[in-house]
Order: C-alpha cells, then sequence, then structure tokens
C-alpha cells in the first residue's frame, strides 16, 4: 500500500539519508527538547537509554501467537506494560501497546541555521541529484543498481563488525565476518547479497554512533551539513571516522577519485528511493519538522537492535 | 517374566476392568457429559478469540489486497479512468483507517484541551488532507507485493507486520490497530521504523507552537487544496 510511503524517508539531501536507511544508524538517546509536547511517553534520561532498552527488551510479547520469525529480528517491538494495568489504563485514548514509550524528540538549538542548511540540501536534491538520478535510473537496469549498493554495503563491514564488537554483540561480528567473506567471493565482490538471499544470514548495521550511544554518549544537538544528512554532533564525528575506517577509501586515496567514488554511491542510492521519496512533501505539512522526527526515530530503533 | 506385550495387554486389561467397575453404576455419562460441555465452551471462546485474532490479519491483507488489485487493473490504467481509480483506492482505504484515532493520537495531549467542535473539525481536516495527499504514490506504483509476516495482539490492539518488496528492495511496514465498534481499525502504519503518528505528532508540534492551532488547521486546509487541484 503506497500510503506507506506518507513517512518514508525525508526529501532532503535523500542519496545521503538513504545511506542512513541502509546503514541503519545507532539510535539515539536524545536530549528532551524542553518545550515538547507533554504526552504520555515515558521519558528516559539520555545515559540510561541503554538500560531502558535492556529493560524493555527484557519484556517479551506473549507466545503463542503467530510472529515474525526471527528472535533477534529489529521489528518485534518489545511491549512495555503500562504501569497501573486497570482499566484506565486501556481506555486512555493515547496508550500505543506497541510503540516504545521512548520520547525520541530531538534537541534542536540550531533551529535556524539547520532550516538553512535543509533549504539548501533540499534545493540540492531538487535540482541536481534527483535529475541525475533520474537519467541513471532510466539508463541501470534494477539489480544492477542493487549490486552496486551492495558492493558499497559489504566495504563497510570493517568499521561494522568493530562497532558489533564493541558492543559486545559477537553474534553479530561473527555475522557480518561471515557475510563479508561468502559475499566477497560467491556473491563476486559484495555485488551479489548472497548471504542474505539464500544462507538467511542477516544483521543489523551498527555503527561508531550507536556505540557511543550504548557507552552512555550524550547525543548533542541536531546538525544538518550541507551535501550531507541529518546528523546530531556525536553521529557527525562518529561518521567521520566510520568513513575512515571504510578500506574503499584507503585503496583509492586520490581525492578526486575518492569524490568520483561517493558521488556514485549517492546518485546509485538516490535513484534507488526514486517512487519512494516522491510524494513525500506533499504528505507532509512541515517538511524540516518530519525529517527530523524520521530520523530521530530511525535512530531510536537502531539503536535498539 | 512378561515380555513387553504382554504386560501391556495386562495393563489394558486392568484398565478396562476398572473403568467398567467405576460406571456401572449410571455415572459412566457425567465424563461424556463434562467432556461435551467443556468442548463447547472451549470451541465458543476458541471462534470469539480465534474471530478476534485472525481478523486483524484478515482486515489488513484484504484491504491491501483490494488495493492493489485496484492499482494494477489495466482498464483502470487507462488515462480516462484516473478519477475513477482514485475514487475506489480511497474508499478501500478509509474502510480500514481509522483517522478519528489517527488524529487523536497526532495531538497528542492538546486533543483533550479542544472542544468537541475543534475537534471534530480537527479530525475532518484531517481525513481531508490524507485522502488527497497520497495519491502521487499510488500512481507511481508498479509491482509491489506485500508479504505477510506477523500479528501480534496485547488486548484491544493488535499489531500485523508485513514487508513491502519490489524490485528495488524491501520496506518493513507495520500496521497498528484497535479494536473499536466490533472491527479492527488501523490507526497507525509503521514505515521502516518510523511510526506515521509520532511523524505527524512531531510536524504537528512544531507548526502549532509557530502558529497555533488555528494555524495547524490553515495549513493543512491549504496543502489540501493544492493536492485537489493538481
Amino acid at each position: 500500500m503506497s500510503l506507506v510511503f506518507l513517512v518514508m524517508g525525508p526529501v532532503s539531501c535523500s542519496a545521503q539519508l538513504n545511506t542512513i536507511v541502509h546503514q541503519n544508524p545507532r539510535p539515539d538517546s536524545f536530549v528532551e527538547d524542553s518545550q515538547s509536547l507533554a504526552d504520555d511517553s515515558v521519558r528516559f534520561p539520555t545515559s540510561d537509554i541503554r538500560f531502558a532498552s535492556m529493560a524493555v527488551n527484557a519484556i517479551r510479547p506473549e507466545s503463542g501467537m503467530p510472529m515474525a520469525s526471527d528472535s533477534s529480528g529489529p521489528r518485534l517491538v518489545s511491549v512495555i506494560e503500562p504501569k497501573n494495568d486497570d482499566a484506565n489504563r486501556e481506555s486512555e485514548p493515547f496508550e500505543d501497546h506497541f510503540a516504545d514509550n521512548i520520547q525520541d524528540e530531538v534537541h534542536d538549538p540550531w533551529e535556524s541555521f539547520n532550516t538553512t542548511m535543509f533549504t539548501f540540501n533540499r534545493n540540492v536534491d531538487r535540482y541536481a541529484l534527483k535529475p541525475a538520478a533520474t537519467a541513471y535510473e532510466y539508463v541501470m537496469p534494477d539489480f544492477m543498481e542493487r549490486g552496486i549498493r551492495n558492493g558499497f554495503h559489504n566495504f563497510g563491514v570493517v568499521s561494522r563488525m568493530s562497532n558489533n564488537l564493541l558492543q559486545g554483540k559477537f553474534e553479530g561480528a561473527g555475522l557480518e565476518f561471515s557475510r563479508f567473506m561468502i559475499n566477497s567471493t560467491l556473491g563476486i565482490a559484495g555485488l551479489m547479497d548472497v548471504a542474505k538471499d539464500y544462507f538467511d544470514m542477516e544483521t543489523p548495521d551498527e555503527d561508531l554512533g550507536q556505540t557511543l550511544s550504548v557507552y552512555g554518549t550524550p547525543s548533542g544537538p541536531y546538525l544538518i551539513l550541507p551535501f550531507m544528512p541529518p546528523f546530531t554532533v556525536r553521529d557527525a564525528g562518529a561518521y567521520a571516522v566510520d568513513v575512515l575506517m571504510n578500506p574503499a577509501n584507503w585503496l583509492l586515496p586520490i581525492f578526486p577519485t575518492l569524490i568520483g567514488m561517493n558521488g556514485g554511491e549517492v546518485v546509485n542510492d538516490r535513484s534507488l528511493n526514486l517512487e519512494r521519496y516522491e510524494g513525500v512533501e506533499e504528505g507532509t505539512v512541515d517538511l524540516y519538522g518530519a525529517v527530523r522526527d524520521a530520523y530521530a526515530q530511525k535512530r531510536a530503533q537502531a539503536i535498539k537492535e | 517374566m512378561t515380555t513387553i506385550s504382554e504386560w501391556m495387554a495386562g495393563i489394558q486389561a486392568n484398565r478396562n476392568v476398572q473403568y467398567r467397575l467405576q460406571y456401572s453404576n449410571g455415572l459412566r455419562w457425567f465424563p461424556v457429559v463434562l467432556l461435551g460441555s467443556l468442548l463447547g465452551l472451549f470451541l465458543s471462546v476458541t471462534v470469539a478469540v480465534a474471530g478476534e485474532n485472525g481478523s486483524a490479519k484478515e482486515r489488513v491483507m484484504g484491504t491491501v489486497d483490494q488495493v492493489m488489485r485496484i492499482l494494477s487493473d489495466t482498464q483502470l490504467k487507462a488515462p480516462g479512468h484516473a478519477q475513477e481509480r482514485r475514487q475506489l483506492v480511497k474508499q478501500s482505504v478509509n474502510g480500514l483507517l481509522d483517522y478519528e484515532e489517527m488524529g487523536k493520537r497526532t495531538l497528542g495531549a492538546r486533543w483533550q484541551k479542544l472542544t468537541v467542535a475543534e475537534q471534530e473539525e480537527f479530525v475532518s481536516v484531517f481525513r481531508q488532507f490524507l485522502s488527497n495527499s497520497y495519491e502521487s504514490q499510488f500512481e507511481a506504483y508498479s509491482d509491489e507485493q506485500v508479504q505477510y509476516l506477523g500479528e501480534r495482539r496485547k488486548s484491544r490492539f493488535a499489531e500485523v507486520l508485513t514487508v513491502l518488496v519490489s524490485n528495488k528492495g524491501e520496506i518493513p511496514l507495520d500496521f497498528r490497530l484497535i479494536w473499536k465498534s466490533e472491527q479492527w481499525w488501523v490507526y497507525d502504519m509503521v514505515v521502516d521504523g518510523v511510526s506515521m503518528v509520532k511523524n505527524y505528532r512531531a510536524q504537528f508540534t512544531r507548526i502549532i507552537r509557530s502558529s497555533s492551532f488555528h494555524g495547524l488547521l490553515a495549513k493543512l486546509k491549504t496543502k489540501t487544496e493544492l493536492a485537489l487541484t493538481r
């Protein structure tokens, strides 16, 4: 159902945002916006977000119901039992039993700067990136676009594996390693995601920003830089480190080649998301707010995984 | 030493004797009656529970299939039928979404501070806005499939987990439903981890802060008109 696309990936520098989407960046513990809506969401202090996540994950939905297949899957949003489990609570209109009640509105003290940058990025997308991606998409077959995305994704194994280890996720680290080995050999240098399609080996992407959040680093203010997807200050620094850890960037340390390669990745990602982001602007009344919130939600989800 | 089969035959014989002893006095129908009534009770409960349980998935997948059929109908794809196509899709979707529950949650605590008239106005404006804003995405539809993955239930809330599969990739899509007026209604959709209700709540909060509740209504109306004139 295409109603779906209403909140699909924000438009701002969509390709880079898509990079976020695929890297599944670490969901954050955001500092509360002091003017945020006072609703019934339970709030957790920033540094305790990971304990809250762990507590949340300890509560499992009742068994015996048909459920999503894998147990480690990101889609099993744990149910938080309402505090007073009586009839009053149930009839409370805003009780959303499947949502994690962690408030994830972003701290945005630099809003005026961010909105300027946001508008700039949007224009870059509208006048440069989207036309390029449309032409690209017209020429390239789907499987090649997917292949290129898989290839770039494969390169990021160093960062993902180290971050899995740093968070103590040994199973995830092992899976990343196995996926890399299988995809690089059977999957011809990572072009085909054989590990996922035939061996069912998948693990959520980890990055340094998520690792830092698990260690309790506060997320810092929301920040939008030109030509970049939305970030928080912590995640921006982490992203820089992750880029340095990407082997593709070591093998080709010549600056113009790097720009070309990363630019190619950006255009490819944008072309994969042309339909997804189509009409996002029509479906939102406040695009900046929508992007900011979607970013916050995706980070929160990625941290939980 | 008896063989195992002889041993088991012996036990069976014993059991038969005991059974006959126990029920020869007319009490023999009691377990049958008890079992019968328990079974009846169990069945009715199962049916009732299954009725509620199974129908969340059926509600969602039924509407999804209906919409997909409309969108892939070759007759309706012809240029003259665009309006008709849109109407049909709208009807299907309106039969599944509960705009009031959705609207309530997008306003959060502010909902209760509104007068009844304002609440009704908001729900109607919100409904118009949503109904008209996603049409361009429907036009972009091309052979996506929705695969059902599972569902969860908690009292009168349910969540149906699916994935939207296309040539470009897969997008997780979850529907959240509430049991209201003897039916399951969708009040939220979580696309790729982003909850629609939360996202709208963030947008509306920001707008209300800068231009009040009536400013929000005005903006929604403007957007709707834009969509209608497209």
